[in-house]
């Protein structure tokens, strides 16, 4: 994901997901484009395989606790540990790790704030 | 009047005994004002747009007055053999220095209390490096201030969403790593935060009591 609007498409994604209401529903309310759609379908397959795997708990333990490298970004690269942050349904979920490095990093600070906003716009939509 | 070569004039404008003191000082200011005009009028600038209703060129005079001061004590640190080009970075550095610690503070300050006549806070105009120093100072203050408790990193996490970003309690209460976030508990962290800065000697002036 290099584009400049990547981290709309992915809170958008993200929101879809969660929803659990299927691409073909959020199609009308979100009007989404062909590729768009596509994206969306590639991280449910993603989300799926991951869960199968069971490597949540290593991908929270895997989180720096200090800053990214210039033009590295957690939030950009690893669509794993994203999709297990916003979609994971796990007790006890607090992650003390996460909020750590998004506290010392402010390039995923940012990055992350914007994917929360787009998120919640579009989980909104999708519930009205 | 003899102009002072360089080294002269450092040496006589930190030496407080020294019968040239006052005329290397004039000297200093006539060679070096221009500079560090520039350098704190950038940095300004960047803070003002978040300060609309401060006048820019009054707001960059007291910076200026604010880098003198810090030359005044700080002078004698700078290694006159470096030469004069090492010098005007070490200017420009100790202008920007001082004008994050004059700003700052009055930054976030606006964010904590808007709105203020003199300090209505809008995020999405200060600059990409800006926003990164008052953020780091922020942190810094706060995790000093707070370390031991065991929520900080989740208040911090909140106040930055909220109140720094500007996301709606309501999306900062849908974080989907934070447990049992609502909008209440999102008010409850930002009143710690905002505690927590009231006793910190750099805001005790400014913020609301
Ligand atoms: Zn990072
Ligand atoms: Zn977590």
């Amino acid at each position: 994901m290099n584009k400049e609007n990547w981290h709309l498409e992915l809170g958008q994604a993200l929101a879809v997901l969660k929803a659990k209401r299927g691409v073909e529903a959020a199609r009308e309310v979100l009007s989404l484009s062909p590729s768009q759609e596509n994206y969306i379908n590639e991280l449910s397959q993603a989300f799926k395989r991951l869960h199968t795997k069971a490597t949540i708990s290593a991908l929270f333990a895997d989180i720096p606790l200090h800053m990214c490298r210039v033009n590295q970004s957690l939030i950009r690269d690893n669509v794993e540990l994203v999709l297990a942050i916003f979609l994971c349904e796990i007790p006890g979920k607090d992650c003390p790790r996460l909020l750590k490095h998004l506290n010392s990093c402010f390039h995923c600070e940012e990055e992350f704030a914007e994917v929360l906003r787009e998120y919640h716009k579009q989980l909104q939509l999708l519930s009205d | 009047m003899r102009r002072f070569s360089f080294e002269e004039l450092i040496k006589h404008c930190v030496d407080r005994q020294s019968p040239q003191h006052n005329a290397a000082w004039r000297q200093f200011y006539d060679d070096y004002k221009g500079h560090i005009y520039k350098c704190v009028g950038e940095r300004v600038r960047d803070y003002n747009n978040s300060l609309a209703n401060r006048d820019p060129g009054k707001l960059t005079d007291d910076n200026v007055l604010i880098v003198l001061e810090t030359l005044r004590k700080k002078l004698g640190n700078f290694r006159v053999k470096e030469g004069e080009k090492k010098f005007l970075r070490y200017l420009a550095t100790t202008s920007c220095n001082a004008v994050n610690q004059y700003m700052r503070p009055k930054y976030i300050s606006g964010m904590v209390d808007p709105p203020k006549a003199d300090q209505p806070f809008s995020r999405k105009k200060i600059g990409k490096n800006t926003a990164f120093e008052v953020y780091d100072f922020l942190i810094r203050t706060l995790r000093r201030s707070n370390s031991g408790k065991g929520n900080i990193e989740r208040d911090i996490h909140i106040f930055y969403l909220y109140k720094m970003n500007g996301l709606s309690q309501t999306a900062v209460a849908g974080h989907p790593c934070m447990e049992k976030v609502n909008p209440r508990i999102v008010e409850v962290a930002t009143a710690r935060i905002r505690k927590s800065l009231k006793n910190n000697p750099e805001f005790i002036d400014r913020l609301k009591s």
